[in-house]
């Protein structure tokens, strides 16, 4: 069965795709078979990731009338595939989302996933509006970016607020956690602000917090995942590992080696 | 929202949304939350932090002296007397001590009405919170127990409205274990008495439990 997962926030330049994408390479290096699609029509995967921006992608086949996953971009790792947005013009951002909700682009896009894909994560654009109510439609699990910052705290309460009307209106959405990004543990008002979301937030928080870090500007320069930044990864890759773990758990992934999974020696 | 607040928010209005759209976890980690303060005996006379659905061992020689009327055997699932025909009957209920308190110490008096709980009530855990969810004392109980307390007292504000309904105690059901609770106001907000167990706890010691608590926190 695949699971999907949307990141997602209200706040634009919280590192919504930066903790996607990031993610959905830890996914994949993890095992399972794991797509990321960009649903941002300003196409932040494809700004992100060098090599990426100039394929046809979801809206290639759209206008081609093609299968939805005919747009797919391979990538180094065998079980990382991209699906990005591909090229909306500027003049149609506004209208894209209309297309989406009217051609039903996410659902179909899941079922075209069921058996292909194990995990499929959803990059959403900033705003609750537009592809990111789209998503919220279709997509079960909900992944909450929370820049350690106040504004970006302060309108948190507002995706929650989307994700109860949505509930409440027969949407199988529902938030699987809070992550912390770009905090750090020497400015006093990031160090306040995670102490807030965990506070507020409690158990939907993520234990893994991500820290501000040079590395990713790096990788932003370079249009690579973190882990591909070197042969030698940053540290601070690292950390996406230990959060997609966490996903696994709370998703009920992490049990699913079944009864003969335990420990395995390390010496035979 | 405090002084203190980055996020402008209000805990009370999170804790209802988080109640809305959370999603069910698979698993809960039981990870047992550390009492603040005296330190709690590990096994308490009912058999301590006992894990979710194993019966309870019967208590060894810490176990105090059995009140009077609580003569008959005791079943390893706890609570439940024995026949002399072999059939359960339940336990004729026994009147707990009333809790007193030997120190003015917040800490203390909340640490000593934990272990008050665990003493004299059917309960493997027993935790004291306030009503955002912060832990003031606990032992035997999941993490788990202590989060939902926000959002259920949250979800009470509005079941209160209804005229005649009171609202400061009940016991939910959470999968594999019964967790009763009571909560009494102060001009501090609420504090929440809970106990976690096999059966839910019967409405008189339910009114124990709010006595016990509401001379806990007076004052603080």
């Amino acid at each position: 069965m695949t699971t999907a997962i949307a990141f997602a926030s209200l706040k634009g330049g919280v590192g919504k795709t930066t903790v996607a994408l990031n993610s959905a390479y830890a996914f994949a290096r993890r095992g399972p078979r794991t797509l990321l699609v960009d649903l941002d029509p300003q196409g932040a995967v494809g700004m992100s990731l060098d090599g990426v921006g100039e394929k046809p992608g979801l809206a290639g086949a759209l206008n081609t009338g093609s299968p939805l996953l005919s747009g797919v971009v391979r990538t180094r790792l065998p079980e990382l595939h991209l699906l990005p947005i591909g090229d909306v013009p500027a003049v149609e951002v506004d209208a894209f989302p209309l297309r989406a909700r009217d051609e039903d682009v996410v659902g179909r896009l899941l079922a075209e996933a069921e058996g292909n894909y194990d995990v499929v994560i959803v990059d959403t654009p900033a705003g609750l509006g537009g592809m990111t109510r789209v998503a919220f439609e279709a997509v079960p699990n909900v992944i909450a970016v929370a820049q350690c910052e106040p504004l970006s705290l302060r309108t948190l309460p507002r995706l929650l607020e989307l994700l109860a009307d949505l509930r409440g209106a027969g949407r199988p959405c529902s938030l699987l956690g809070v992550v912390g990004n770009m905090s750090s543990f020497r400015d006093p008002v990031m160090l306040a602000s995670l102490e807030e979301v965990w506070a507020l937030y409690q158990r939907e928080v993520f234990d893994t917090a991500i820290p501000r870090d040079p590395a990713f500007l790096q990788a932003s320069r370079a249009g690579v995942p973190l882990g591909l930044l070197n042969r030698r990864a940053p540290a601070v890759a690292a950390v996406f590992d230990k959060l997609v773990a966490e996903i696994e758990e709370r998703l009920g992934l992490a049990e699913e080696g079944g009864a003969d999974d335990g420990p395995i020696r390390l010496v035979d | 929202m405090t002084a203190r607040s980055v996020s402008w928010t209000d805990p009370r209005k999170i804790a209802a949304l988080l109640s809305q759209v959370a999603s069910p976890r698979p698993a809960e980690r039981k990870v047992a939350v550390p009492a603040m303060g005296a330190i709690l005996p590990a096994h308490g006379p009912r058999g301590g932090a006992a894990p979710t659905g194993t019966p309870k061992a019967p208590s060894s020689g810490a176990q105090k002296a059995p009140s009077p009327g609580a003569k008959q055997a005791v079943s390893p699932a706890g609570g439940q007397a024995v026949s002399p025909g072999g059939r359960p009957e339940r336990a004729a209920p026994v009147a707990p001590p009333k809790l007193v308190h030997t120190s003015d110490n917040p800490s203390d008096r909340i640490d000593q009405l934990v272990v008050w709980t665990l003493e004299n009530f059917r309960c493997s855990g027993a935790f004291v919170a306030d009503d955002n969810g912060l832990t003031l004392a606990a032992h035997g109980i999941t993490e788990a127990h202590v989060s939902i307390v926000g959002p259920l007292l949250s979800s009470l504000v509005g079941i209160r409205t209804v005229p005649g309904i009171d609202a400061s105690a009940g016991a939910l059901w959470l999968g594999a274990q019964m967790m009763s609770w009571v909560e009494v106001r102060t001009e501090r907000g609420g504090f929440c008495l809970g106990a976690v167990g096999e059966e839910a706890l019967s409405p008189a010691a339910l009114a124990d439990l709010k006595e016990a608590l509401a001379d806990t926190i007076r004052g603080l």
